[in-house]
């Protein structure tokens, strides 16, 4: 659990880059499950392959929203 | 009154019913009982019936009014918790099937203790998403939880069990947890109020977690009234405050807030302002981005609490819920700090409004509830599914921990409801805002 969390508070960190938070993101799924398994050091079953893909993708698009540079009242 | 009819009196007339000796506790939790195994196959609300547990905690009750005593504010109300409160020597399964021969519980969770302090009686617990992931109240395990106003539609989640069960009939007021909506949500469409407290201002002890920067547990009932009544017992509170001699100013939120929304919400919306004599409208800045950092946080912190069980064992979970977990628990540490970040702005803003206004109003869903056929919701001219979108107008204020009273609005046909929003700390006036809103018929 990493130490903001433990403590409650909120390090200021500066957003510097644009990049996605997955290498795959655009690749089809079976590559960013690939990615996905590496990360987290784990065999996962093949059954994940679609619904994981598509909820990186969906965590990729807030990703995006939230580090889009804001724009009038939304 | 007999004691099935006392089961749909206000609260406070029931306990005043048993403290006066007019009715046995033990009779209002048979009541109570029966109308679960009459009510329950047509909506699944309930994954375990504590009848035993009923029987001893009201007969309790009977015999501190038999010795002349008081036994609390709650005295004999029969009442249910989601699924995911510790109840002494039951597994805690949070709705997950994996969970269901874990090690019972050595003790309640604070809210139940105080609870049966003040009288109440456990029957029954609720069901929800599984790990409280999801706005559907559709398990794998325990199965669909249907909306009592209509079967063929959702309960809303994840604590759908808990909102069901009251609108139902079956139980006066329940237990649920809110960590993006899921209590408002459900009390929304299943027509009822709800509570999301400010951030952890009533007793998580003994509640699984699920996203600790953003979980609540909060409570369902018929009635603004009502609610004040179980929110005061959770506060640990001798007695439910009214504030008398002022009043309070309330605007609408506007910009996200206003956006794709139904035309019987819009509405319903315009008549509540109208019923006020007009309301101004406000709007905040970066809302989508407020939403989009509870989402984040909400994948990372419980990606964390599962992490080493679901790479353990991914095929024990809900698919639904697994897929969603995994990929949170693969999110890096820096998006999730900016999602932290961004709180701090975004609760400037939202205390610079409530300088000008004591409570917000908000939809807490785009309208009534989605068809089970058709689990979807239509944001920006797209059906997005409802499971993961349900919460579009309630994650941007819980991602700031605000207290919000769900309230439904007076609609014909299938139910619909608002979010009343107030400043931090300011609990006790959104729940007279509440009580006087319902009194005067702008709220159902």
């Amino acid at each position: 659990m990493p130490a903001a969390m433990r403590a409650g508070t909120i390090p200021f960190m500066p957003y510097s880059s644009p990049a996605p938070i997955f290498d795959h993101i655009d690749s089809p799924d079976a590559e960013l499950f690939a990615e996905i398994a590496r990360i987290l050091g784990a065999n996962l079953p093949e059954a994940c392959t679609s619904g994981i893909a598509a909820n990186a993708r969906l965590l990729e698009q807030h990703r995006r929203t939230l580090d889009a540079k804001p724009t009038a009242k939304s | 009154m007999i004691a099935n009819d006392l089961l749909d009196a206000p609260i406070a007339q029931i306990a005043q019913a048993v403290r006066t000796s007019r009715v046995s506790a033990e009779k209002l939790a048979l009541c109570a009982l029966d109308r679960i195994e009459r009510k329950n196959p047509s909506i699944n609300t309930v994954t375990r019936v504590l009848r035993e547990r009923a029987l001893v905690e009201a007969r309790n009750v009977d015999a501190i009014v038999a010795r002349g005593e008081d036994p609390g504010p709650l005295a004999g109300v029969p009442y249910g918790v989601k699924d995911l409160f510790d109840v002494k020597g039951l597994s805690t399964t949070a709705g997950a099937g994996r969970l269901r021969d874990a090690p019972p519980a050595t003790c309640d969770a604070q809210a139940i203790s105080r609870l049966q302090a003040a009288g109440a009686v456990l029957v029954a617990t609720l069901n929800m998403d599984e790990f409280a992931y999801g706005f559907v109240t559709d398990n794998a395990h325990w199965g669909l939880t249907r909306n009592p106003w209509d079967t063929e539609r959702f309960a809303g989640g994840s604590s759908g069990g808990s909102a069901a069960a009251v609108a139902a009939g079956t139980l006066p007021f329940t237990l649920g947890s809110d960590t993006n909506g899921s209590i408002r949500i459900p009390a929304s469409l299943c027509g009822i109020y709800g509570t999301k407290p400010s951030h952890h201002s009533l007793p998580m002890e003994g509640v699984y977690p699920f996203v600790h920067s953003l979980d609540d547990i909060g409570a369902f009932a018929r009635s603004a009234a009502d609610l004040a009544m179980v929110d005061a017992v959770l506060r640990g509170e001798v007695s439910c405050r009214k504030a008398t001699g002022y009043n309070p100013s309330l605007a609408l939120l506007g910009g996200w807030f206003a956006q794709n929304l139904s035309q019987a919400m819009r509405d319903a919306l315009a008549v509540f302002a109208q019923g006020q004599g007009g309301l101004r409208t406000v709007e905040l800045d970066g809302v989508d981005r407020a939403r989009s950092a509870a989402f984040l946080i909400t994948a990372y912190e419980g990606g964390m609490v599962h992490r080493e069980a679901l790479l353990r064992d991914p095929l024990s979970y809900d698919p639904a819920t697994r897929d969603r977990l995994i990929a949170g628990a693969a999110l890096p540490e820096a998006v999730y700090q900016r999602a932290l970040d961004y709180r701090a702005a975004f609760a400037a803003q939202m205390a610079a409004i409530h300088a000008r206004y004591d409570v917000l109003i908000a939809p807490a869903t785009y309208g009534s509830a989605p068809r089970i056929d058709d689990p979807t919701i239509p944001i920006d001219g797209q059906k997005q599914p409802a499971r993961a979108n349900l919460g579009l107008y309630t994650q941007p204020i819980s991602y700031i921990g605000l207290p919000v009273v769900a309230a439904p609005l007076p609609v014909a046909g299938l139910p619909m409801g608002i979010q009343l929003i107030g400043a931090p700390g300011k609990d006790a006036l959104v729940l007279d805002v509440a009580q006087d809103l319902q009194q005067r018929g702008l709220l159902a």
